[in-house]
């Protein structure tokens, strides 16, 4: 039992740790994370099934750790959560008229037309601080989707919400990003 | 104003074109409505505008906290032998 999780280990850890730190930049929290992975691994292995392939779910269970380890660094900077997700969702609604189209104000940006937007750190800074202004759900749901490409049912299970909740989740998120962005990016050239 | 109601009511309203573009459901449209949902595109700049802009939402979003070098990371030595303690220790 633990020699074969020792096997995986010595067939694995590589590609995990790798997969770690892409997805977190730092040494110490991606061998940290890889370890937490493959103890949990130990503790989990009679859940684990012979026919499913191990390097898929020791993934997974490292996939859960990175989650946790944003949603422990995003803690203590939500106060309350349920009310900014509301006050949220009221603040995406605004963005449409009473017939539910584009309110327009006739200062649109098309800041999609620009060259190389993804390759400008003014544009990532952006992002990373459009990101970190929304409610706490809602930041969760876009992470395991877009930075850990995690499956719809997966993250409604971790959420707790149901999926057509965690498709407004993420449909709201969205407009709230652009919007943001329209803001801020316009503001800042 | 008009013209965005009238062409809601032919085809959906710029909020729902949104929601579709979100739920990655074109593919999964009747062929009438994705007819409507490119003739909404078609018609409607700012909703052009939108579905471009959550594609570069999207791309930033996979890049963020990642790291730009490709090179293969390996786990280094001492953590490895570190790791493999607290494994002996398990059980």
């Amino acid at each position: 039992m633990k020699a074969k999780i020792e096997d995986w280990f010595h067939k694995y850890s590589d590609d995990l740790y790798g997969w770690a730190y892409h997805k977190t930049s730092s040494k110490e929290v991606a061998e940290d994370l890889v370890q937490e992975t493959f103890l949990s691994a130990v503790k989990g292995l009679k859940n684990f099934q012979n026919k499913s392939n191990p390097k898929t779910w020791l993934f997974a269970i490292l996939n859960n750790k990175i989650i946790d380890y944003y949603r422990k660094k995003a803690k203590g900077a939500v106060v309350n959560d349920e009310r900014l997700e509301h006050k949220y969702t009221d603040t995406t609604d605004s963005f449409f008229d009473s017939n539910q189209n584009w309110k327009t104000t006739g200062q649109e940006v098309y800041w999609e037309e620009e060259v190389h937007l993804l390759d400008n750190k003014e544009f990532k800074k952006v992002m990373d601080h459009c990101v970190n202004v929304l409610p706490e759900n809602w930041r969760l749901a876009v992470m395991s989707k877009y930075i850990l490409g995690q499956a719809a049912n997966e993250i409604c299970q971790e959420l707790k919400v149901t999926q057509s909740n965690y498709w407004q989740i993420i449909h709201r998120a969205k407009v709230m990003l652009k919007k943001c962005i329209d803001n801020k990016w316009t503001s800042s050239n | 104003m008009i013209f965005r109601r009238v062409l809601s009511a032919l085809t959906f309203s710029c909020k729902r074109i949104t929601e579709i573009t979100e739920k990655e459901q074109v593919n999964t449209l009747s062929s009438i409505d994705k007819f409507r949902y490119e003739l909404h595109l078609f018609m409607c700049k700012l909703c052009r505008s939108y579905v471009k802009q959550s594609q570069i939402i999207e791309k930033a979003l996979g890049n963020m906290f990642g790291t730009s070098d490709n090179d293969s990371k390996r786990l280094d030595d001492s953590a490895r032998k570190n790791i493999l303690e607290q494994l002996k220790k398990e059980n």
